[in-house]
């Protein structure tokens, strides 16, 4: 496992279901047309924006407006619930009204304005409301693209990450605008007529440069705190082939349904069950999939499972663990030094009477060198991490300050990860914690006669309806319906 | 037409208190003339007025210059001995 | 002279004089003008007075030809008109304006033993018809009279003549003087409608004052100073906005002294060098008079003559009363201006207090006292404020326009010398100092809450700016002590009632533990809450406040309706969503509501058991955030310490001593109930209680019966509450 920047190079929108649609973010220092009509949010969602940024992010924010009153804006955001104010007496927020001229005039100096602005908050994301402005500027002949131009450079310059609103349709019939070329993603609010009775918000990614999207059109609402984005179930599944994410299938056809063709490479997914949910036969199809595939797969090993009972489960899935593991590519953690057969000898790390930090070291040392080569080889790698057993071995302060950690070294080297834990057992504070630091979740319960299995999270930002879970006579002897 | 003491005075007040109400807020005389509803000329008047007793910040000339508020020194420390 | 009814009624006395001569000396008489005509009815019934006082005619014609015979005359003469020893008596007297010759006539007077002769004179002189035949009648008339008494009538007539001029010269006066004051009240009307026009005004000034030939005032500009501000009448244009310094020539010395000055002749004194210089060419005198409001000289008024006039006494006189007004005029004028400056500068404060009360924050009220008071002031130079700080050995300061450490080095001066040694309430008013770099400062006492707690001081430029704006910037420092003192109650209310809630809340907590440990725990999750930032830390005290009132039982939260009206309004919708749990349909609550329904939820929760993934009528994103936060909050707590939340300004124990003093005193307890009290209101358990005093548990339940019994109250929230009420009323 290696040191990752890639979290340093994404800006969350914070925008709940944007960074969703954004393959998570955009990258640092982009500059991204907002268009939409009047009325479709574009100064709402620039807010939310800078606001979120301020909030989860610890990142500040200007919001440059040419049309709209700061009292305007200070007062339609109380209504969210956002206090701008408050954010600008944190030197978290700057909203900045003037004239374009004056604006473009204090930015192309040395020491203007704009640039002092960024160095006393430190700001990092930039809106401004709206670009529309700049093209009379140049005069009537031009279409204002100087300025667009130079102020683009100037988010490009100071790395900020900017938001640029625009009136849509002022465009329509002409050809495209030159800022498309020069920015680097367009998303397009929109407002229409649906049903007859309904008018429908939705939102649209057109482009966007260094990050995956989910194309299409998703739904989007005004919520009581601010714009809210529900990614649009079916878009994303025509998309899931060619979104450039590989799935691993989990060898349950509908499960894999659920999950858009399997977890997605690099994901931390959690598989939540209380004691009484039978969750063997979907854990061990998952890696019977891995294992016949190809992959490399470490196992954490509980107290209950042992490399015995791991081989047994997994050859009813028709998967041979002795073949993988003479391919030096299945490994095992044990925290209970139990004996294992010759053959898997070599593939079994010994964590017991270590100190987590000994711990840590032993299993990174142990595992490295064939990750270093596999990759190299083009291997993909899936992690199973026992979470009841790491809690009771290394104690719930271990997993609260390490978990997130090692998850996001996992998802930056592109393991998958599948955690199995007991969220009941756990209680709510850590489970909320481990259940926001993982990509995925998928629920199993059992309630009168029935199990049920639920994907309460997954990165697409969607929620599965609950399906009960029938057991089968063949394999994979489960499948939901 | 001149503009009386009087009413460059009440003006005076309206800037003071829009910009200690707004402290972080950048005006072009143009800009707060129409926040405000005033005439451009006595603005002008009124903020160099505020600039020249350090109420405001001025950057910039003519048109283009911006107003600011300047947040007067305060010490909340200062021991008596 | 105009014909008004109060010139006839000079006339009448003049008469009336002329009568009582007349009488008297049983002359005919008459009064005329330098060209014979009659100023009043002669006193005669004579025709020939008749004929005389005709606008034309033989006789009249004739007659005056004899009279100006005797033109040059200064004296009362005996003089022989149309025959020898036909005497009449003409009195020259100065005509009211002093410019021509007026006289009295008086005859017919025949030496004695001439009469007979007389006749025969007459009758036997070539005279026209009608005047023979009037002549004669005269002569027959007359009475004979001797030498003597001729001069003695000659006499009488003579004092007649200085009578009539007196009169009508005082007359004239009063006629020449009402005639200028009315023009004056034009132009004082016209002026005080439209002050625009002083200037003009100052024109009409010197042209209803006749002779002068410049007219000009030179107005204090600073200490010393003065500069010459308005200016009428001809040759003098350049005087225009000349300056000169107290003591400097004419105008200089003038300035010093308190009254009117004047001096003639003066074109050759090297003192007038002044009038030279600025081109006035011509003048031979000065005249200059100090105008002042009270004790303060606010300018000089005077009056540049180019030539030597014979001034006539009553023309300078009334010169002086009309130059008196001009003064006054422009004192007034001075006057209102300031006004009319001090209340453009109250006005807008009007609009600045409305913003100052909404601010109820000291910071923010303290940056608009400086920041007003230098709007205020015509030429600021720095504004400052000394405020003292909560914990009394610092004070806090707001500073503009003065360097840093001056502002420090000022702000501890201004500490000891008006905050520290101080404490009782100033005067309102201000005084004057100077910093040690001779800066003139003037200060401001901000006095509230029973205290000077702060100076408000500006700096000038000068003692004549100081009085300027001394109005206006007390009325600031006024206006900035009863805010604070607003604000000062405001939040000393809140703390009281916030500290009388915690103590009924800690009573009532021991009857229901469960209860109590739920309650304290949301009131910790509040504080946690809002340090997380889900918010604010006011929401946290309110929602806080709520939660401790309904801890509480009816009666208590009944008897705190009033302070706490918004916190109970919170717990009734609270009630209302815990009754519509599981129900369909929409809600609408308010957001503390909706927090606080979240956090009483969760602080009832076994944190080991998952719970509810939404609430009725609580918003999910709320119902989310709470939950994330609760999933993080133990790390957020390990690295805070949690504040009991009782604020350092207020000592609450102070107000307990009063209260239990009162109740004591008002109840009759005994020193051991008094004891038990005491720990009651400290939200002490009976167990606690017994320990403390070394009495049984029982023992102190009959304390309380006892003391409850005293205090006519039902239980521990109504004594503490009683307790506290005496405390703090």
């Amino acid at each position: 496992m290696q040191e990752t920047r890639l979290g340093q190079d994404i800006v969350h929108t914070g925008v709940p279901g944007l960074d969703e649609l954004l393959g998570g973010g955009v990258p640092r220092g982009t500059t991204i047309i907002l268009e939409g009509n009047p009325g479709t949010g574009k100064t709402t969602l620039g807010i939310q924006f800078l606001l979120e940024g301020a909030r989860q992010y610890g990142e500040s924010g200007i919001y440059i407006t040419f049309e709209e009153l700061p009292e305007q804006i200070y007062r339609d955001m109380s209504g969210f619930g956002w206090d701008l104010r408050e954010l600008e007496r944190q030197n978290k927020l700057r909203i900045i009204c003037l004239e374009p001229d004056v604006l473009l005039d204090q930015m192309m100096r040395t020491d203007g304005l704009f640039e002092q602005l960024i160095r006393e908050i430190d700001c990092k994301r930039v809106v401004i409301d709206s670009i529309s402005l700049f093209r009379t500027l140049g005069g009537l002949q031009t279409d204002g693209r100087e300025q667009i131009y130079s102020v683009r450079n100037i988010m490009r310059k100071f790395n900020l990450t900017a938001f640029f609103l625009r009136e849509y349709g002022e465009w329509e019939g002409r050809s495209t605008p030159f800022e498309n070329y020069v920015c680097d993603g367009i998303i397009r609010l929109s407002l229409r007529e649906h049903m007859e009775r309904f008018r429908k918000r939705t939102i649209e990614i057109l482009k966007m440069r260094g990050t995956c999207i989910v194309e299409g059109e998703h739904h989007y609402r005004f919520l009581s705190d601010g714009i809210c984005i529900l990614p649009a179930l079916s878009m994303v599944e025509d998309k899931i082939v060619s979104d450039g994410v590989a799935r691993l299938s989990t060898g349950i056809q509908s499960l894999d349904d659920l999950l858009f063709g399997g977890l997605p490479q690099g994901s931390a997914f959690m598989l939540d069950s209380n004691s009484k949910a039978n969750y063997k036969y979907l854990m061990t199809s998952i890696y019977a999939e891995r294992i016949k595939e190809g992959d490399c797969v470490v196992f954490m090993l509980s107290g209950l499972s042992s490399v015995e009972t791991l081989e047994q489960s997994l050859e009813l899935f028709g998967a041979s663990l002795r073949e993988a593991a003479l391919e030096e590519r299945v490994f095992f953690i044990d925290h209970y030094h139990r004996q294992v057969a010759p053959e898997y000898e070599k593939s079994v790390i010994y964590v017991d009477r270590l100190s987590n930090g000994e711990y840590q070291k032993k299993v990174y040392e142990a595992i490295n060198p064939y990750f270093r080569e596999s990759v190299v080889e083009g291997r993909r790698w899936f992690i199973h991490y026992d979470l009841n057993t790491v809690l009771s071995e290394r104690g719930r302060e271990y997993v609260k300050r390490h978990f997130a950690d090692e998850m996001a070294r996992c998802r930056a080297a592109g393991v998958t990860v599948l955690c199995q834990s007991n969220f009941t057992e756990i209680g709510l504070e850590t489970s909320s914690f481990l259940e926001r630091a993982s990509n995925g979740v998928i629920r199993t319960w059992v309630d009168g006669s029935y199990q049920y299995l639920q994907i309460t999270k997954s990165p697409g930002g969607r929620m599965s309806a609950p399906h009960i879970v029938e057991n089968i006579r063949d394999r994979p002897y489960v499948r939901l319906i | 037409m001149t503009i009386s003491d009087q009413e460059l005075l009440k003006l005076q007040m309206e800037c003071t208190v829009f910009f200690e109400n707004n402290p972080y807020a950048y005006e072009t005389a143009k800009g707060l003339a129409k926040k405000l509803g005033r005439g451009i000329e006595p603005l002008e008047i009124v903020l160099n007025r505020l600039a020249a007793i350090s109420i405001l910040d001025k950057r910039g000339e003519g048109n283009m210059a911006i107003y600011s508020y300047k947040t007067p020194y305060t010490q909340s420390e200062v021991e008596i001995h | 002279m105009i014909e008004k009814s109060w010139i006839m009624d000079v006339k009448k006395t003049v008469e009336e004089i002329q009568q009582t001569y007349a009488e008297f000396t049983r002359l005919s008489i008459l009064i005329v003008d330098g060209h014979g005509r009659p100023l009043v009815k002669p006193s005669s019934h004579h025709p020939f007075f008749k004929k005389l006082t005709d606008a034309d005619g033989e006789t009249r014609d004739r007659f005056w030809q004899e009279v100006r015979h005797y033109a040059g005359l200064t004296r009362p003469a005996l003089c022989d008109l149309w025959l020898p020893g036909v005497k009449f008596i003409i009195a020259p007297f100065k005509s009211p304006d002093g410019d021509a010759v007026y006289y009295v006539l008086a005859g017919v007077l025949i030496q004695s033993g001439t009469k007979q002769m007389l006749e025969e004179e007459v009758a036997g002189a070539g005279l026209y018809n009608e005047g023979h035949k009037l002549l004669l009648d005269l002569v027959l008339e007359a009475e004979e009279l001797s030498g003597e008494e001729a001069e003695i009538w000659r006499e009488k007539i003579g004092k007649l003549a200085e009578t009539s001029e007196r009169v009508l010269r005082s007359a004239y006066r009063e006629a020449y003087v009402r005639e200028r004051l009315a023009e004056l009240r034009d132009v004082m009307s016209t002026t005080r409608r439209d002050r625009g026009t002083v200037d003009q005004a100052f024109e009409q000034f010197l042209s209803v004052s006749g002779g002068t030939d410049v007219m000009g005032y030179a107005e204090k500009i600073g200490p010393g100073e003065y500069q010459i501000s308005r200016l009428a009448g001809e040759g003098a244009s350049l005087l225009q906005d000349a300056e000169f310094r107290e003591g400097e020539g004419f105008l200089g010395q003038a300035a010093l002294s308190d009254t009117p000055m004047q001096w003639t002749d003066i074109q050759r004194d090297p003192r007038a060098s002044f009038f030279k210089q600025h081109g006035v060419s011509e003048f031979y005198g000065l005249r200059c008079f100090p105008v002042r409001v009270g004790m303060e000289k606010l300018g000089i008024l005077f009056i540049v003559s180019k030539k030597k006039v014979q001034a006539d006494s009553l023309m300078r006189e009334f010169e002086e009363v009309l130059i008196a007004l001009v003064g006054e005029y422009i004192a007034s004028g001075t006057i209102e201006a300031r006004m009319e400056r001090q209340i453009q500068r109250l006005r807008p404060l009007m609009e600045v207090t409305r913003f100052m009360i909404s601010a109820q924050n000291i910071q923010r009220i303290m940056f608009m006292l400086v920041d007003m008071s230098l709007s205020l002031v015509w030429n600021p130079s720095s504004a400052i404020i000394v405020h003292e700080s909560s914990s009394g050995q610092k004070v806090q300061i707001v500073s503009r326009g003065i360097a840093n450490d001056l502002a420090e080095q000022y702000a501890r001066e201004v500490a000891k010398r008006v905050l520290h040694e101080n404490s009782s309430v100033n005067s309102p008013g201000f005084e004057l100092s100077q910093t040690e770099e001779g800066q003139l400062m003037m200060e401001y006492p901000i006095v509230y809450a029973g205290k000077t707690r702060g100076v408000l001081a500006v700096s000038l430029s000068s003692e004549q700016e100081a009085e300027e704006c001394r109005e206006v910037l007390l009325a600031l420092a006024t206006m900035g002590s009863i805010i604070l003192q607003s604000v000062h109650d405001q939040r000393q209310l809140g703390l009281q009632n916030e500290r009388f809630l915690r103590l009924m809340y800690a009573s009532a907590k021991q009857r229901e533990d469960d209860q109590g440990k739920k309650a304290d725990l949301s009131l910790r999750l509040l504080d946690e809450y809002a340090r997380y930032g889900g918010i604010t830390a006011e929401e946290a005290s309110l929602l806080q406040r709520a939660n401790m009132l309904s801890v509480l039982d009816d009666a208590a939260r009944s008897e705190l309706s009033d302070s706490f009206a918004n916190e109970l309004e919170i717990l009734n919708e609270h009630q209302l969503m815990l009754e519509s749990e599981g129900r369909t349909g929409s809600f609408s609550y308010s957001r503390p509501a909706q927090l606080l329904r979240t956090v009483l939820y969760f602080a009832e929760l076994d944190e080991e058991t998952a719970g509810r993934l939404h609430l009725t009528g609580v918003s999910p994103e709320l119902f989310n955030h709470f939950r994330k936060f609760m999933a993080v909050r133990h790390t957020v707590q390990s690295e805070v310490m949690l504040s009991d939340g009782t604020p350092a300004a207020f000592n609450p124990a102070e107000a307990e001593e009063r209260g239990i003093d009162a109740i004591v005193k008002e109840f009759g307890l005994s020193k051991r109930e008094k004891d038990v009290l005491e720990l009651v209101v400290r939200a002490s358990s009976n167990k606690d209680i017994a320990a403390k005093l070394f009495i049984s548990e029982h023992t102190v339940k009959n304390h309380l019966t006892n003391i409850f019994n005293k205090m006519s109250v039902s239980d521990r929230a109504q004594a503490i509450a009683r307790v506290f009420n005496r405390g703090i009323g």
